[in-house]
């Protein structure tokens, strides 16, 4: 649902509730307890429900994610013009949805991986506002980044089975995909992030359309 | 003693209705930013104000057609 439409929904679920909280003797009629309940109980929940899943939507963008000062560097790093770092090469080329980078990378694809995702949100916005902000670079995940975030979108795909590294040693691409040897820690896609090396490095931005 | 009912009636959907109205108009405005805030905004005041208006207005029904009040209908009751 798009955001003018929840807006629109919202206002004019206020305009009834206002209208059905101001008119004197509304209850008396049948049609006006009837409006009353559409004006305090069915609309509010539709427009409650509507405005909650828009919150929800718009807290896997990009620029949500990077509202909060202590990540603008996390932001910058998917710009450096290198193609070995992971994530801005992964952002560049669009192998991850530029609008929703963030959220496509860091969320876990089980049945909770979500609602985990906007738990560990509320905690990032309770340091921001109440608790000591770490650097950036002293940021690390809650736990090893899982392969099975790489393998949800490689998995099959033919570069991935077929590359030379990944058949370096028999068994190396089962190891990959049971997990027992880490896309990101084994020492082959290790450039992540890097936000230490920002300053003084090459950047590259989409030009304008 | 109708015309008191009704009248409490009245009241009581007076204040549901500006509590529902607060909340969402809460609810709208916690829409406008893109920003972590406004998630919180949204959870602390908009949907309790809006549920303490709800829930208000859904009470204020039960108690008005328990036993015993009368529940004439439409044009019924006297003025």
């Amino acid at each position: 649902m798009s955001l003018s439409i929840v807006l629109t929904l919202t206002g004019m679920t206020v305009m009834l509730a206002l209208f059905t909280a101001l008119r004197r003797g509304i209850s008396r009629s049948r049609e006006g307890r009837i409006l009353a309940f559409a004006a305090l109980v069915i609309l509010p929940a539709v427009s409650v429900w509507a405005a909650f899943e828009e919150h929800l939507d718009r807290a896997t963008s990009t620029s949500f994610c990077l509202s909060c000062h202590v990540m603008e560097d996390y932001g910058r790093s998917l710009h450096y013009d290198d193609a070995s770092y992971l994530p801005a090469r992964h952002f560049q080329n669009h192998f991850v949805p530029p609008d929703h980078a963030c959220y496509t990378c860091h969320t876990d694809y089980a049945m909770f991986g979500g609602a985990k995702a906007k738990l560990y949100g509320l905690r990032h916005v309770y340091v921001q506002y109440l608790g000591t902000i770490p650097k950036p670079a002293d940021i690390k995940l809650y736990s090893p980044f899982p392969n099975e975030t790489c393998l949800h979108c490689h998995l099959g795909a033919r570069k991935f089975e077929e590359v030379s590294g990944h058949h370096r040693t028999p068994g190396a691409l089962a190891a990959m995909k049971s997990g027992k040897t880490s896309c990101l820690s084994s020492g082959c896609h290790d450039i992540i992030h890097e936000v230490g090396d920002l300053e003084g490095s090459k950047m590259w931005s989409a030009p304008k359309q | 003693m109708e015309r008191t009912e009704a009248m409490n009636m009245d009241k009581h959907l007076r204040r549901a209705g500006i509590l529902v109205s607060l909340g969402l108009a809460a609810q709208f405005l916690s829409l406008l930013p893109l920003h972590p805030l406004a998630f919180i905004g949204f959870t602390v005041v908009a949907v309790p104000l809006t549920a303490v208006g709800v829930i208000y207005f859904l009470l204020s029904i039960v108690r008005n057609s328990e036993p015993g009040i009368d529940q004439s209908g439409p044009g019924q009751r006297p003025e």
